[in-house]
């Protein structure tokens, strides 16, 4: 068996364009934008158009920064795992203290333009969520902790609060709001990808949960985490942030993670045995989450863009 | 058949190769900061129309 990491350093490339943007995590930017155009949008108040698109922007750029200092700093364990084995940097096509300088360089742009485009709260926020995301997490729990990320899973959930402090340079309880529903979504989806590759976060030395406490403890966590973003998801609702729309498309989202949380309690994925439907279960509640929070942020996003928000709650 | 100098250039090739790839990535990078630059020029542009304007109103 040859090692993961030999090819990489024998045969370096030539770096690519894509390969640096590929350094900045450009999937999970995608989410991460998505997420603090809602917050944008709910926020009340207006914002120059130009300066929200900069805005956005300044998001996308550091959640590409936290993403670059994670690789630079995980790039010996990305070698020892398959999924992660042709990231640029274990690939041998980005030296690692490129990533490093890239990171550093672009969280510190992207706090810059934010101030400049918006305020300093919002600023404040996204150099915290960089440092949230590429120390705290990545240096600190990641390796350390089976929790880590639960604790972790906050770094992603900042981007609303950005977006909505961006606006009105405050956050209120419904950008908290929005901020826990990322926070309460983040194990379950994880988590699920960590049944699929306990494996090689075993053989990588990261502590995950199925890796530390067994297959069958995290896909009851997964349950309980899912559980507990039901009525999380539904909270908007209360404050009057959301209506009927955004209600009924919670509640069945919902509706659906919980089954899927239930049928893959019941199967044996991430056990040594498991067939091929139980890992389709775990890839199947991994992939649902990821629809869900597009789908859950797409109806607030619709609502606020109407304007067709019909209150499920009177507020006074 | 092969010319005379086609070994050296056989050999040259990776390292014309490492060249062509740095200066594409200079051409890069120069872009990007040039797109900064005028970003933040625009943002601060913006600004100040927008204080000017809420000055005006204001007074």
């Amino acid at each position: 068996m040859t090692n993961a990491l030999t090819p990489s350093i024998d045969s370096p490339r030539l770096a690519t364009v894509g390969d640096y943007l590929n350094l900045m995590k450009p999937r999970i930017m995608v989410l991460v934008v998505f997420t603090g155009v809602a917050g944008l949008i709910a926020a009340p108040g207006s914002m120059n158009p130009v300066m929200a698109m900069v805005v956005v922007f300044a998001i996308a750029l550091g959640s590409g920064a936290a993403g670059a200092l994670n690789m630079w700093y995980d790039a010996d364990i990305d070698a020892l795992m398959s999924r992660t084995a042709s990231r640029p940097i274990p690939s041998g096509a980005v030296p690692r203290d490129e990533a490093l300088a890239l990171g550093l360089i672009v969280g510190g742009a992207s706090v810059l333009v934010m101030w400049l485009a918006s305020n300093w709260v919002a600023a404040g926020l996204l150099a915290m969520s960089i440092a949230y995301y590429g120390w705290f997490y990545t240096m600190l729990l990641k390796r350390r902790t089976s929790q880590n990320i639960v604790i972790g899973g906050a770094a992603g959930a900042f981007p609303p609060v950005i977006g909505w402090a961006a606006v009105t340079g405050n956050t209120p309880l419904d950008a908290w709001l929005l901020f826990a529903i990322i926070f309460a979504w983040t194990p379950p989806h994880f988590w699920a990808l960590s049944l699929l590759a306990h494996k090689e976060y075993a053989r990588a030395g990261v502590p995950m949960l199925p890796v530390v406490h067994g297959a069958k403890a995290t896909r009851r966590q997964i349950l309980a985490y899912t559980l507990v973003l039901f009525p999380v998801s539904l909270a908007p609702v209360a404050t009057g942030l959301a209506g009927w729309i955004y209600a009924l498309v919670a509640a069945g989202l919902g509706a659906g993670f919980v089954h899927l949380a239930v049928r893959l309690l019941g199967s044996r994925a991430g056990e040594a045995d498991a067939a091929g439907p139980d890992m389709k279960a775990a890839r199947g509640l991994f992939a649902y989450s990821i629809a869900y929070l597009f789908a859950l942020f797409g109806a607030l996003l619709f609502e606020q863009a109407t304007g067709l928000i019909y209150p499920v709650v009177a507020h006074g | 058949m092969a010319e005379p100098g086609a070994t050296p250039s056989v050999r040259a090739a990776p390292e014309a190769d490492r060249l062509a790839a740095q200066k594409r990535r200079n051409l890069w990078l120069g872009l990007i900061l040039f797109g900064f630059v005028i970003l933040v020029a625009a943002v601060s542009a913006i600004r100040l129309a927008e204080n000017i304007a809420s000055q005006a109103g204001g007074g």
